[in-house]
């Protein structure tokens, strides 16, 4: 149970004083700044609308409800001077106060909350987030904010601190995965599968507990559910993973999600997780405004610090640690994702310890070890991180110790193979996605006339089409250049035009517009400079000469 | 490599079926004719498993590979799942990345044959995806579940057959957690007791949790976004779901990394694996069908080339090289009455003797045989053209000779091609079946690049000249044909005097070194080098010319045989017709010659000319051929009346000045309309009451 309770103004005002605010200071120093245009992570602000506000907050001060409201549109600024200074004039962060007040009180708790202490451990690096959490969540029996909005990048541990902390504290929860429920009524269902403790299995058919297809029915049900199963003394949790996925959901789902404390009125908190800040979800018909708290980065020291957490038994940590610092120092400047470094630390460990095992070094002797791995991480670098050879043949190259010449990556493979008058059909398509149509005479008639370039050159044109990309063109272009470049005479048979759409299908050339228009069809040539180069020189074909860029 | 409905078209087609009623067209069924469809099924039959056995020895190689990596992959996420480094890594999705070419409609069979190999050796659990059916994740997931968790039930309620197939879709939870569930269910039932009565005899013991195998046939076709969805799904699961993916990839592995950012592709362990080129495809099934003796039915220069250039030029298609073949097979034995001959040749002989009268008229009236018999003495001629018996016996004769020829014209073939491959610039072409269908069409030693080849043999170095030769000798060596055994000999004969200059130069250079004389030795020496390359160059010559001679006698072209309509079929236009249709020029012959599609006598008519009675179509198009850019409606419709009363015997004198009659008047707006959804005329804005012509020319 938490302990820290922060009933009245007056005790938070005197643990105010007591404290000294360098506490927090040093709490949040080691944090970068937010990004611009982002809500602070603690910048917590009252909601406008008085009737729900009572439910909303009810352990804020209630003698600043009043000023917050016309504050609102003030909470851009960035709030790291505030919370310096939370003097009468930042009213509207009443709440923030209060919070930074229990992060205070957290922290200096006399060590009897053991739970907090558990989550500390499990949860490295993630302190004041913690802290901030614990704060706005409160006592299970107390009615929480109706709405959290969770985000940061990936791998910053927004779902597992979320995860861990509910587990730990028994809280009932549900956690949906929006990806997977990519309709509004999986999510519904999904939701109350979790509450139910329902499980799809053969017996019921894979059918989920509850029909529910619309939001009102959900919110029927949930508090149905929420009776029947006695939930209703204390706060329950929905957390939606990858929440970025409800803006393509029905229109009214995100805004009911937000409020969905006052639509059931039950006690429940909807936590929202994602990558992309508020402002984009922020419908344009305007809606509830949850707290939004940001995750920031890992820095290179919580990385390390994370990484040798945990490291594998037969090793010691500090020999584990200078691995995972030769490791950042060649991974940290193109990958900042957790999960992905510890896949590459678990990876190419045994290389590392190698020599070691071997009784060629010991485990003091870094700078040797230091030379065995270092190009060895680099070349995985070019090769698993993008996944051009897959782990396990990584591993198995590791474990062979040979060269890697043999095994080439998935980009090795570019070739294609084309039949002879498909090649010369994308060499058409490509001639006529990047020359202007009315060079077209220039190039495939023979008795052109001379036409200096300079002379058609139009101003606008200067640029080179290939820097602008490709252009649409319709298939009777297409078709004429084919003709003119082709050497032979070719009957227009219809293989010739299933090549096109075979062409299509390998996504070679892309189709403009609607798939069932009979008139007028547009292709777009989607292929490379470098590819189709590739392909002319096996024809002999020499694509450069009829290129209008390179005339 | 042509659009899916193009080759579901040809797939459909069933030439098997629609065969009889090909043959039994029309007249009462002549033994003849039976007799015909009878050896067309067997040699189809025949072409067919010898082909399926072929391709199943060409993918040997991959599949068990891939079955290895499903295998191990699978036993790697089951056995480590406990140890440090597999806790730390991200839990990758096991991906098969199958590269298999351009030509798509091959792919079909091949996949047909993974997922029955899975089946019958890993797991009952095998999905696959076709890219075309999902613009959603959802429909993704349906089908996955469908297909798995509805086989199940199928069969379990096999004995019952009380309750449809079709347990509620909309009821199901359309998710991989219900797929979960079922799995664990389905891993947790005691080891198959339960499962496919009928299949219990053969049921294969599978582990105690096979993977899932979910095979995406065309990664290109599918939307990257609902690929990328998928597999983020999937990968929440991977730790209770033990799912294997293959990706049958078209063009190249490049299209993984265009499809999937790098956020998904860390999600998956890809491995790549190559198929066999569709060139080394076409070249194995060439060899198979074409350059052997075990078939009777030959095809002819002409028709190899049709076939080969459809494939080069057009689709890389192997699958549709086969229907060709199988198209031309059967055209033959339709079209070709003497084809009654064409079958082994034992049974051949049978068959000449049960030859009519009519039949024997039949082959008298073959041109080949015509040839033949006027090259015989006088007395020959009138009792071939006379007596069926001396005939038959002669057809005997001759079909006999016709197998020989066959079987020596290929090891001939193979040692030339040998020996021209070796050479720059492939004078005959690099591939065995450019010399075959050069040596089909004419006689190969007066062509250009013959005369080439065997110039470039003349600079060619010894070693290697002989190591070349003695390839052929090996493969003329194993056809184990008695004609050629002479020629042999010879040519053995020749090589060894050729090695062994060498050795008679060293011998008689060792004799030298015992003069004293060192002017003596100079000459001789001299003497000596000028004898040696004199007589390599002539042994050289010998040999080259001897081989000329050899190329001469046996590389024929078939059309110099009497009798090789028999087995040779070579209509090439008609197989040019049905393969690579022309539909533009289809159109235009409709609407020019409404005679040559309709068979109406009525509609006859001298070339550039259109009867009045013609379709109404036909009368507007030619109308239309008269008129510029743009054409005004009203004086078309003028003009399509005065023709249309004509026609009907209406004076047209007295209709002038008249309104036009209404049911005249929708049969013309409904003719503009057609040609409009053929693309000839489209309504412009440029002039009310015009539309604007998009063809050219025709006038």
């Amino acid at each position: 149970m938490i302990t820290i309770t922060i009933t009245t103004c007056s005790t938070l005002r005197a643990a105010c004083e007591l404290q000294p605010r360098k506490n927090y200071k040093d709490q949040s120093a080691p944090r970068p700044p937010p990004p611009p245009r982002v809500r602070s992570p603690l910048g917590v602000r009252v909601h406008r609308g008085g009737s729900d506000l009572a439910r909303a907050l009810p352990r804020c001060h209630d003698n600043r409800r009043g000023r917050a409201g016309g504050r609102e549109r003030e909470g851009e600024a960035p709030d790291t001077g505030d919370r310096e200074e939370p003097g009468p004039g930042a009213g509207e962060f009443l709440c923030k106060q209060c919070l930074t007040m229990s992060a205070l009180n957290l922290n200096s708790g006399d060590g009897a909350d053991d739970r907090v202490l558990l989550l500390r451990e499990k949860l490295i690096c993630r302190d004041s987030q913690i802290s901030t959490v614990l704060s706005i969540m409160g006592e299970p029996h107390h009615y929480s904010y109706p709405s959290i909005f969770v985000y940061g990048h990936t791998a910053t541990g927004k779902t597992y601190v979320m995860q861990t902390l509910l587990k730990t504290c028994k809280l009932p929860h549900v956690i949906v995965n929006c990806v997977e429920c990519f309709s509004s009524r999986m999510l519904f269902e999904q939701i109350l599968n979790q509450l139910q403790g329902h499980c799809l299995s053969p017996e019921n058919e894979y059918s989920s507990f509850l029909r529910c297809d619309t939001l009102n029915d959900f919110v029927r049900l949930f508090k149905q559910l929420i009776h029947e199963q006695n939930l209703h003394e204390q706060t329950i949790y929905i957390v939606l993973d990858k929440a970025e996925k409800l803006r393509e959901m029905d229109a009214n789902l995100l805004p009911g999600l937000l409020r969905l404390q006052e639509l059931a009125e039950t006690n429940v908190t909807v936590i929202f997780l994602s990558e992309i800040v508020w402002e984009k979800f922020r419908p344009s018909t305007g809606c509830f405004e949850p707290i939004t708290l940001y995750f920031p980065d890992y820095s290179k020291a919580d990385l390390l610090k994370i990484l040798t957490h945990d490291h594998p038994k037969e090793f010691c940590a500090d020999f584990y640690t200078s691995y995972i610092n030769i490791l950042l120092g060649v991974f940290y400047m193109v990958c900042r994702d957790l999960k992905e470094l510890r896949h590459l630390a678990a990876l190419n460990f045994p290389k590392f310890c190698e020599p070691v095992l071997k009784g060629k070094a010991k485990e003091e002797d870094v700078h040797r070890l230091y030379k065995n791995i270092e190009p060895h991480l680099k070349k995985a670098m070019q090769t698993v991180y993008l996944r051009e050879i897959s782990s396990s043949q990584w591993e198995k190259l590791q474990k062979e110790d040979k060269e890697e010449g043999h095994l080439k990556g998935l980009s090795a493979h570019a070739h294609i193979e084309l039949p002879y008058y498909s090649k010369f059909l994308l060499f058409a398509a490509y001639l006529s996605s990047y020359n202007p149509a009315r060079t077209d005479k220039r190039f495939f008639l023979k008795h052109h006339g001379k036409i200096k370039k300079t002379a058609f050159l139009k101003k606008h044109e200067k640029t080179s089409n290939h820097l602008l990309g490709p252009k649409p063109f319709p298939l009777d272009r297409l078709l004429a250049i084919f003709y003119s470049i082709v050497d032979s005479r070719v009957a227009p048979t219809a293989s010739i035009f299933s090549q096109i759409s075979s062409l299509v299908t390998l996504q070679l050339l892309t189709r403009i517009g609607h798939d069932d228009q009979l008139d007028g069809l547009k292709y777009k040539c989607t292929v490379t400079l470098d590819f189709i180069r590739a392909i002319a020189r096996t024809v002999n074909f020499d694509i450069v000469r009829y290129l209008y860029d390179f005339v | 490599y042509s659009t899916s409905n193009l080759s579901k078209c040809f797939m459909e087609w069933k030439p098997s079926r629609v065969g009889e009623r090909f043959f039994n067209k029309g007249k009462a069924v002549s033994e003849n004719v039976r007799v015909r469809f009878a050896t067309y099924e067997s040699l189809w039959q025949q072409t067919k498993e010898e082909i399926e056995a072929l391709q199943d020895n060409l993918n040997k190689k991959m599949f068990g590979s891939l079955l290895s990596f499903i295998k191990n992959s699978h036993s790697d996420l089951q056995s480590k799942s406990k140890s440090w480094s597999y806790q730390m890594r991200c839990s990758e999705i096991p991906t098969a990345a199958l590269v298999l070419g351009v030509n798509v409609p091959d792919h079909e069979m091949t996949f047909q044959k993974l997922s029955d190999l899975l089946q019958e050796s890993l797991t009952p659990y095998v999905v696959c995806l076709q890219g075309k059916d999902f613009t959603a994740v959802k429909q993704v997931l349906q089908t996955v579940l469908v297909h798995l968790i509805g086989r199940r039930v199928y069969d379990d309620e096999d004995e019952e057959d009380v309750f449809s197939v079709d347990f509620s879709q909309k009821k199901i939870f359309c998710s991989m957690a219900s797929l979960c569930g079922w799995y664990r269910a389905e891993t947790q039932k005691p080891t198959f007791s339960s499962p496919g009565k009928k299949r219990k005899s053969s049921s294969p013991q599978y582990e105690q949790s096979p993977p899932v195998v979910i095979i995406f046939k065309d990664l290109e076709s599918f939307l990257p976004k609902v690929l990328q969805d998928f597999l983020v799904i999937c990968s929440n699961y991977i730790q209770q779901l033990p799912l294997i993916l293959i990706f049958g990839i078209a063009t190249s592995s490049v299209a993984l990394h265009r499809m999937l950012p790098q956020s998904v592709s860390s999600l998956l362990c890809i491995e790549l694996f190559q198929s066999l080129s569709c060139t080394e495809h076409l070249a194995a099934v060439i060899d198979k069908l074409i350059l052997t003796t075990k078939f009777p039915f030959k095809l002819s220069g002409k028709v190899l080339r049709v076939l080969t250039s459809i494939f080069l030029y057009h689709d890389f298609s192997v699958r549709n090289f086969i229907k060709g073949f199988q198209l031309s097979l059967l055209e033959h034995f339709y079209s070709q009455p003497l084809s009654l001959l064409c079958c082994a040749l034992n049974e051949a002989n049978a068959r000449v003797q049960d030859l009519t009268h009519d039949d024997c008229e039949l082959i008298r009236q073959v041109p080949s045989f015509m040839r033949y018999v006027e090259s015989q003495d006088p007395e020959k001629q009138v009792e071939l053209l006379t007596k069926d018996h001396y005939l038959k016996d002669t057809v005997r004769k001759l079909l006999n000779d016709l197998h020989v020829y066959h079987e020596n014209y290929l090891p001939v073939l193979k040692c030339l091609h040998i020996l021209t491959t070796s050479l720059p610039k492939y004078p005959l072409g690099k591939q065995i079946r450019d010399l075959h269908s050069t040596c089909l069409e004419k006689e190969v030693w007066e062509t250009e690049d013959y005369s080439s080849a065997f110039q470039l043999f003349g600079m060619m170095a010894k070693d290697e000249l002989v190591s070349l030769l003695t390839r052929c000798l090996d493969v003329l060596k194993s056809s184990e044909q008695d004609n050629l055994e002479d020629s042999v000999q010879k040519l053995e004969e020749l090589l060894t005097r050729f090695q062994n200059l060498d050795k008679e130069a060293t011998t008689t250079q060792k004799s030298l070194q015992r003069k004293t004389n060192l002017y003596q030795l100079q000459k001789a020496e001299t003497m000596l080098i000028l004898a040696v390359q004199r007589c390599t160059f002539f042994h050289l010559f010998l040999i080259i010319v001897y081989f000329c001679f050899f190329c001469r006698d046996y590389l024929l072209p078939p059309e110099t045989q009497p009798l090789h309509e028999v087995t040779y079929f070579s209509a090439a236009s008609t197989l040019r017709r049905h393969l690579n249709a022309a539909p533009r020029n289809a159109l235009q012959t409709a609407l020019n010659n409404p005679y040559y599609y309709l068979q109406n006598e009525i509609l006859k008519s001298e070339t550039g000319t259109i009867p009045n009675t013609a379709p109404d179509i036909c009368i507007v198009y030619k109308l239309h051929l008269e008129c510029g850019r743009l054409i005004n409606l009203y004086d078309w419709l003028q003009a399509f009346a005065m023709v249309v009363n004509a026609a009907e015997g209406n004076d047209p004198d007295t209709q002038v000045g008249k309104p036009v009659d209404k049911i005249l008047h929708a049969r013309f707006i409904r003719a503009v309309s057609e040609l409009e959804f053929l693309g000839f005329v489209k309504p412009t804005k440029r002039k009310t009451d015009h539309v604007a012509r998009l063809t050219w020319g025709g006038c």
